[in-house]
């Protein structure tokens, strides 16, 4: 893999307005009839990752890297949160103020890792770059 | 996000009680204090009585995020509790992915 690239987030909302303008440049190597129809939909499974890890996890910061490997870019997110415990998180069955993001994420992205390793979270998000794939 | 609220047209509101707020901008969880703050005002009825219809404009809505979409099923709940309703209006696409992508496009109102 190649063009790594790592973005620092402070613990708040409004720090993950950075996920779209980073994206956007890991993204920049491709043609834009490429990106253009996939960016918005990988930065809101991002963004919904992130605003997990502030709000669930109650994590104090959290670290993003993204690849491109071959017609997939691989976002790993990393932070030393509280670990997540899936048994505790089922998709809303009925309109509801909460529970949204997890389903979000799993619809968008076509792989998703989640390991607990010394005391700290890690998720590796695979997406397609193939548009067709997406909303 | 800027929140713009207006008066509906007399043919569109029942009595005073009817009240579009237009969305434009980044919708997020940033932004959720603030909506929260100016939809409670209008439902609590602070000045003109209280709001049971709700029509909220999203087709300038540039990104929205699960946390902002919960406060909007919020708001819907809370209206139709008093036998109105909270109507998602022209969702731009960032609206309409979402509300696809957690199936409350079968929830909600949409016009």
């Amino acid at each position: 893999m190649a063009d790594s690239s790592v973005l620092l987030l402070e613990s708040n909302h409004l720090a993950l307005r950075t996920i779209g303008p980073w994206l956007s440049e890991r993204l920049a190597p491709l043609p834009d009839e490429v990106a253009a129809p996939v960016r918005g939909q990988i930065e809101l499974a991002v963004h919904e990752l992130a605003n997990n890890s502030i709000d669930h996890a109650k994590s104090s910061g959290l670290e993003l890297s993204a690849d491109i490997d071959g017609d997939e870019l691989v976002v790993v997110m990393t932070d030393s949160g509280l670990p997540f415990e899936a048994d505790q998180v089922s998709p809303p069955t009925e309109p509801q103020v909460r529970g949204y993001g997890l389903m979000i994420i799993e619809q968008i992205a076509t792989a998703i890792d989640y390991r607990r390793q010394d005391d700290q979270n890690r998720w590796t998000l695979r997406f397609s770059l193939d548009s067709t794939a997406f909303h | 996000m800027d929140i713009t609220q207006l008066p509906l047209p007399s043919e569109q509101s029942t009595a005073s009680h009817a009240v579009e707020l237009r969305l434009a901008g980044r919708f997020d969880a940033h932004e959720v204090d603030t909506f929260r703050a100016i939809l409670g005002q209008i439902l609590d009825g602070s000045g003109s009585g209280a709001a049971t219809r709700v029509l909220v404009s999203l087709a300038e809505v540039e990104f929205i995020d699960s946390t902002a979409l919960a406060e909007l099923v919020r708001g819907m709940k809370h209206c139709r509790e008093r036998d109105g309703d909270l109507i998602l209006v022209s969702p731009s696409d960032p609206v309409r992915v979402i509300l696809e992508l957690t199936r409350l496009d079968l929830a909600f109102t949409i016009e």
